[in-house]
């Protein structure tokens, strides 16, 4: 293994990991761009000066693309499933695996150390594949998984000619770009990053405390309730009725039903549906179906 | 080189038209001319025409100057229907940096970087993908058409590496080209959205734009599979090898995809889903071309996406045009619609009769041709002959329902009469001329943008095209502002027959490839641009380049010509161990090679050796 080789595939392999680990998006950005920066380098023999410069100027545009969407934002991924440890160890074995196993059954084309990045990369990258609730952890996934195919293309077949460069500068840009404009759109619709509607409920609890009065940090009342059924949307009078469909409009927080009555026009359209209601993964406590309140009947004076 | 041109024009307006995107009118003038001049720029592409790039080269060919031409022009007509009807703003832009990217990568003779290429370009969807509101849910949408395309471009770049080099020993296991197959054809179906991997497209029929799905769900994978078909022709088809289960993988795809696609379309009962799964249901063809693995299907499959685009084009156009006319995409509530549309009518006739063609037709000849050389005999011949005919029903369900009594809203809808600038007004106020109520109280809250009935969420989906009435003249120039505000007028009175126009143009342009026109078949039966050094075939005479390191460059290169012979299994030598030369006497010669034993395993043939495997290529 030259010094060269292995410090860029070290370098890839850490970038890769910051990038799916890391909760502040933009070190994430940072990350990736150093991922995508030091591919190139692994191959044997080295590409070009210039097509070595075309994929490093592709990976700091198309990280600049992702960085001005992220740059007015304060927005937090989740980071790492599994835990910054876990991936590294994760990484570490995909690394000796695609090492020891460079050409898969033949001598190939391009030096091991570019096989055994590719492998590591396409381990970190599987988890949030699979499982992508977030937007920007799932694009930035997805464009490791592509340069970890293409390093494992460069093991097997050799350093790419510069037309291929070319056009894999071509595709990060592409990637990145696409991460950077579904951001863009999933933080207008959300105010995060994450592919739902509602709102992460541990930062509202440790925001501010729901009390009946108190206003939410999204300008919306919220109102404690017993027992409130996912399926049903509290009128103005405190009677529930049930919805359906795209139209419901109350979020499940516990014991306490966020209600969208100071909400703006836009708060029709980013309702949740059926479907979009929190999940168990982010809900603290499972829902369990309970019967609609019934209205208290007024008491004789 | 003829190909630069369309390449400058296709780029360049996709760029502009984009920076130019806060200024609607300025963006959408630079979309519609730069299609226009795409379209022509693909015409006066010279087929052979050679650009070399470094090491590498572009080359026009017949086929691709066709794909391109056909996209530019009908992507075209589908901007101006959805300007009538349902706009997309960033369709235009969308449209030439996709035909840009494709219009590259099927002038690239590498598979790899052609591919890359394909995905970059597909990439440019997204924009079209997303449409106001925006939802989280949208936004999931479209992450799922991110994850289908890059997954199926990582695990089709891994495909074709892995037997683009000198395979040495592994050469002699047909498993290796099979699994290498299996990835590159899977990657095809998955990116077709084909049974089981048709999530991803179902929820994108729903939520995108009808009028970006060409582009979503056809033109893209379509390249996409044309150059997996090149892949699969130049490395695996000429090996003749048996790899019976890896194509057994590929074709129960492909029959799933063309049974219950058909079925799954016949059972919806939104047209966006019609529209969708019968795309996924004629992709189906597609994947059976790439199971049949053998030359013999190069002409008919190409031909089919040729057929397949198009006819997927005028069906979605239909669609839209359909679902903004009657405020509905709904099948029951679209009763009457051809005796109220009769344009339309004619326009779905075309279309089936250019999707199923009759015998004697290019669209019924490559169809049964490429059921015949997939699936020889048996029920499950029988299975696909009866599911690819299924698509009658539903076709014939949306013909039904048309020809039911109107219902309440296709009286509503407007009706195809051409009409003046003055009789916009009279029709704006809607359908309460008609007396229907409904159409008159959601527009009442929405507003209407010329299509009686239609709202403005339906109509003008990202941007409403402004009220040529409301805007306020500017200092231009009288009789300037005049003509503008006139052309405005006539062309918002007359959405409806505009639409249903270019609905059957498209319709006819699907009918004439349909029926083997417009050069259809002889550009389908053109090669594939030859890489600059073949990294994949086996040419005659042609010995392997170098390898990189000294070390091993004496197995592939002292080992002999190579040769068409199948990859024999009963090794008598084992010479196929990379640093073991074999005698160039054990090797059979390129005269014996050219006429291969079906059944590889039972040749005679002679000592295997590494330049079996592809050539790498030149690093």
């Amino acid at each position: 293994m030259s010094v060269l080789l292995g410090l860029a595939a070290i370098v890839t392999v850490a970038g890769a990991l910051a990038a799916i680990a890391g909760r502040d998006a933009r070190v994430a950005v940072v990350g990736l761009v150093v991922a995508l920066s030091a591919a190139p380098f692994l191959a044997d023999p080295l590409p070009t000066p210039a097509a070595i410069a075309t994929r490093i100027v592709a990976a700091l545009l198309a990280g600049y693309l992702l960085f001005v969407v992220l740059r007015e934002t304060a927005v937090v991924t989740r980071g790492s499933l599994v835990g910054l440890p876990a991936e590294t160890l994760a990484a570490a074995a995909a690394f000796v695996i695609g090492y020891g196993t460079s050409g898969l059954g033949s001598a190939a084309l391009g030096p091991p150390e570019a096989s055994a990045t590719g492998f590591a990369l396409a381990v970190i990258a599987v988890a949030p594949i699979v499982r992508g609730a977030d937007i920007f952890r799932l694009g930035v996934a997805l464009a490791i998984l592509v340069t970890g195919a293409e390093l494992v293309r460069v093991g097997l077949a050799g350093t790419p000619q510069p037309l291929e460069q070319l056009m894999t500068a071509a595709l990060t840009v592409g990637l990145l770009g696409t991460v950077a404009v579904l951001c863009a759109n999933v933080v207008a619709a959300t105010g995060g990053l994450t592919m739902r509607n509602e709102r992460r409920l541990s930062a509202m609890y440790e925001a501010h405390p729901l009390t009946p009065t108190a206003p939410s940090s999204f300008g919306r009342s919220l109102r404690p309730r017993r027992s409130a059924p996912v399926h049903a949307l509290e009128d103005p009078a405190g009677a529930a009725a049930p919805v359906s469909g795209s139209s419901a409009g109350a979020w499940r927080i516990d014991e306490a039903v966020m209600r969208p009555d100071d909400a703006g026009p836009a708060a029709a359209d980013d309702a949740p549906s059926a479907t979009d209601l929190p999940s168990l993964d982010d809900a603290a406590v499972p829902t369990e179906p309970t019967e609609p309140t019934e209205p208290t009947e007024p008491t004789e004076p | 080189m003829s190909l630069v041109p369309f390449l400058a024009v296709a780029f360049g307006a996709a760029a502009a038209a984009l920076i130019a995107r806060g200024y609607r009118r300025l963006s959408l003038a630079i979309g519609l001319l730069g299609l226009v001049a795409a379209t022509i720029a693909a015409l006066a592409i010279v087929p052979g025409d050679r650009l070399g790039v470094g090491p590498g080269r572009l080359e026009a060919t017949e086929f691709g100057r066709l794909f391109l031409a056909l996209g530019c022009s009908t992507g075209l007509i589908i901007a101006l229907i959805g300007l009538a009807t349902a706009w997309q703003r960033n369709l235009p832009a969308a449209l030439l940096g996709g035909f840009g990217a494709i219009g590259l990568a099927l002038a690239i003779g590498d598979s790899i970087t052609a591919l890359m290429a394909i995905l970059a370009g597909a990439l440019v969807g997204s924009l079209v993908t997303i449409v106001r509101p925006i939802t989280a849910s949208n936004v999931q949408v479209a992450s799922r058409e991110f994850r289908a395309i890059a997954v199926a471009g990582a695990i089709a770049i891994v495909g074709m590496a892995w037997i683009a080099r000198p395979l040495g020993p592994l050469a002699e296991e047909p498993t290796v080209f099979g699994v290498a197959y299996m990835a590159v054809a899977l990657a095809a179906a998955i990116r077709f959205g084909a049974i089981p991997f048709h999530r991803w497209a179902a929820r994108l029929s729903e939520s995108a734009p009808e009028i970006a799905l060409p582009l979503l769900l056809a033109w893209a994978p379509a390249a996409f599979a044309v150059v997996a078909l090149a892949w699969t022709d130049r490395s695996i088809a000429p090996l003749l090898l048996p790899l019976q289960v890896e194509r057994s993988v590929v074709l129960t795809v492909g029959v799933l995809s063309i049974v219950l696609g058909a079925v799954a379309a016949w059972l919806q009962d939104d047209l966006e889903h019609i529209v969708g799964y019968s795309i996924v249901q004629d992709a189906g063809f597609v994947i059976l071309g790439l199971a049949i693995l053998d030359p013999i299907a190069w002409q008919p499959t190409r031909t089919w996406i040729l057929v397949f685009v198009v006819v997927k084009t005028a069906f979605a156009a239909w669609a839209v045009a359909v679902r903004t006319r009657f405020r509905t995409g709904s099948l029951p509530e679209l009763g009457g619609w051809a005796r109220r549309s009769p344009g339309l009518g004619l326009g779905l006739l075309l279309i089936v009769v250019a999707t199923l063609g009759v015998p004697g037709l290019v669209a019924w000849d490559v169809r049964s041709r490429l059921v015949d050389l997939s699936i020889t005999t048996g029920p499950l011949r029988l299975l696909v002959v009866v599911g690819g005919l299924a698509s009658l029903g539903y076709y014939g369900r949306i013909a039904l329902a048309g020809l039911r009594p109107p219902s309440i809203l296709v009286l509503a809808g407007a009706t195809e009469r051409p009409r003046r600038a003055a009789e916009v007004d009279r029709s704006d106020v809607g359908a309460a001329t008609d007396g229907i109520a409904i159409a008159a109280m959601d527009r009442g809250s929405t507003g209407t943008t010329g299509l009686a009935g239609v709202p403005d969420e339906i109509s003008a989906d990202t941007d409403p095209p402004p009220r040529p009435g409301l805007r306020s003249p500017r200092p231009i120039g009288g009789a300037l502002t005049r003509f503008e505000s006139t052309a405005a007028s006539i062309w918002r009175a007359n959405r409806a027959p505009i639409a249903s126009a270019g609905v059957l143009v498209l319709a006819l342009t699907a009918l004439a490839v349909g029926v083997g026109g417009l050069g259809g078949p002889a550009a389908a039966a053109a090669p594939a641009p030859e890489p600059v050094a073949p990294t994949e075939t086996f040419v005659p005479g042609q010995t392997e380049p170098a390898s990189p390191t000294p070390s091993e460059s004496r197995a592939p290169d002292e080992s002999g010509p190579p040769s068409f012979a199948p990859i024999p299994t009963a090794s008598t030598g084992g010479s196929g161990t990379p640093g073991e030369s074999a005698s160039p006497t054990e090797v059979a010669s390129p005269t014996e090679g050219t006429t291969p034993s079906p059944s590889p395993t039972t040749t005679s043939a002679p000592t295997p050796s590494p330049s079996f495997a592809p050539t790498p290529s030149p690093s």
